[in-house]
């Protein structure tokens, strides 16, 4: 119960420390501060592979770094990407890779994390109406595609659901198999995953809950408030085969 | 004070972060001004708990502060993070970012020390997390301490 009314300037003196002691911590840029977010929902996913019993290796490393893809632009080879494996079944998980999408042949767009079957299965090819053909239009068609990920830094209002909804019809051709169990099973895949960084309400979790019951999806919150919930014994996560 | 508040938290901030900040704390304190001027019982169950309309002004600016500036940095502070693959190689994220385990250190050391702080001040660990102006008032009218609302 706050009434001390000195309450205010202990807030104001508290903060002045924090800011003498943390400010070159945090005052980053803004595009900095969404990398961070999304390269934390991407490590989440690794170590989600490594207690499934998938063998992970990182490959494509540039002087001994992992070369993380920030956006669409760029030809996927120049970057690295993360090999896991399983029982000798293969799969790699990019970011910001292109996918060309079943619904039709000019439809393209690019997920923050893609889980591919096959490295082989990534083309590139020159499109006279991307940078005048000068730049290679890298894509992986959604046939290949095994699970696409959306990671977004906001509080999980509905609009953003729905809108991953496109995201995961577009990316992902016909219904997924689809294996809930809370055992873990051979060879299973988190099933497509929105990342939120905002807590859900009640009447969030409601409309989660009912949209997972009708996709075979993942809508991840609360990842601001540290709360890693792939990691949790008690996750209710959807798999896939 | 609000104001030396505002400006310890925002100085050299960003100006696309101090942008999105104060724009949130905006948006939360016009929902808490409409409560107040519309008597919500939430609102006065707050006051009855001790709580001022100025406290609660500090509170949304603490709550933009966390969702805006330290939330997403809580993604890489994890310390599993540092013991995993990625311990040996460290991360390069185009010309920006290099994140290794100094730097997730570093920042979970901030955000630690962020939480110490708050609770040290008697202010609920999910009024930081609340997103709308609602939850930080119905939390402030019940004392709430569960996640659920």
């Amino acid at each position: 119960m706050i009434t001390n009314s000195n309450w205010k300037t202990e807030v104001l003196h508290e903060m002045k420390l924090f800011a003498k002691r943390y400010s070159r911590t945090y005052k980053i840029s803004a595009r900095s501060n969404a990398a961070y977010f999304e390269i934390g929902c991407f490590l989440s996913l690794i170590i989600f592979y490594e207690s499934l019993g998938y063998t992970i290796k990182l490959e494509n490393l540039v002087n001994g770094k992992y070369k993380y893809k920030s956006s669409p632009s760029g030809i996927q080879n120049n970057f690295s990407h993360v090999h896991i494996i399983y029982k000798k079944k293969h799969f790699r998980i990019h970011q910001n890779l292109r996918v060309l999408s079943h619904l039709g042949d000019d439809i393209t767009f690019t997920p923050d994390i893609l889980v591919i079957t096959n490295n082989n299965r990534i083309e590139v090819v020159q499109d006279e109406d991307y940078f005048s053909g000068k730049r290679g239009f890298c894509f992986v068609k959604s046939k290949h595609v095994k699970a696409a990920h959306e990671c977004k830094s906001l509080y999980p209002f509905p609009e953003l659901l729905i809108s991953f909804l496109g995201m995961f019809i577009a990316a992902h051709k016909g219904s997924r198999k689809k294996v809930k169990t809370s055992k873990k099973c051979e060879m299973m895949h988190l099933a497509p995953t929105l990342f939120v960084g905002g807590l859900s309400s009640k009447i969030h979790e409601k409309m989660l809950n009912s949209l997972k019951k009708a996709f075979p999806i993942n809508i991840v919150t609360g990842l601001h408030s540290g709360d890693w919930k792939l990691n949790r014994k008690d996750a209710d996560l959807t798999m896939i085969t | 004070m609000i104001h030396k508040l505002k400006d310890v938290l925002t100085k050299d901030l960003d100006p696309e972060l101090r942008r999105r900040l104060l724009w949130r704390y905006d948006y939360l304190v016009r929902r808490v001004k409409h409560l107040k001027a519309n008597k919500y019982s939430s609102y006065t169950s707050a006051l009855n708990n001790g709580w001022t309309f100025r406290n609660i002004e500090i509170l949304c600016l603490l709550n933009s502060f966390y969702h805006v500036v330290l939330g997403p940095l809580s993604a890489v502070s994890n310390t599993s993070f540092r013991s995993g693959i990625f311990s040996r190689s460290p991360i390069k994220y185009g010309s920006l970012i290099q994140l290794d385990c100094n730097t997730s250190k570093r920042f979970s050391m901030c955000i630690n020390d962020f939480n110490s702080i708050i609770e040290k001040l008697g202010i609920n660990y999910w009024i930081l997390r609340s997103n709308l102006a609602d939850d930080i008032i119905y939390r402030l009218a019940t004392q709430d301490d569960d996640n659920q609302f």
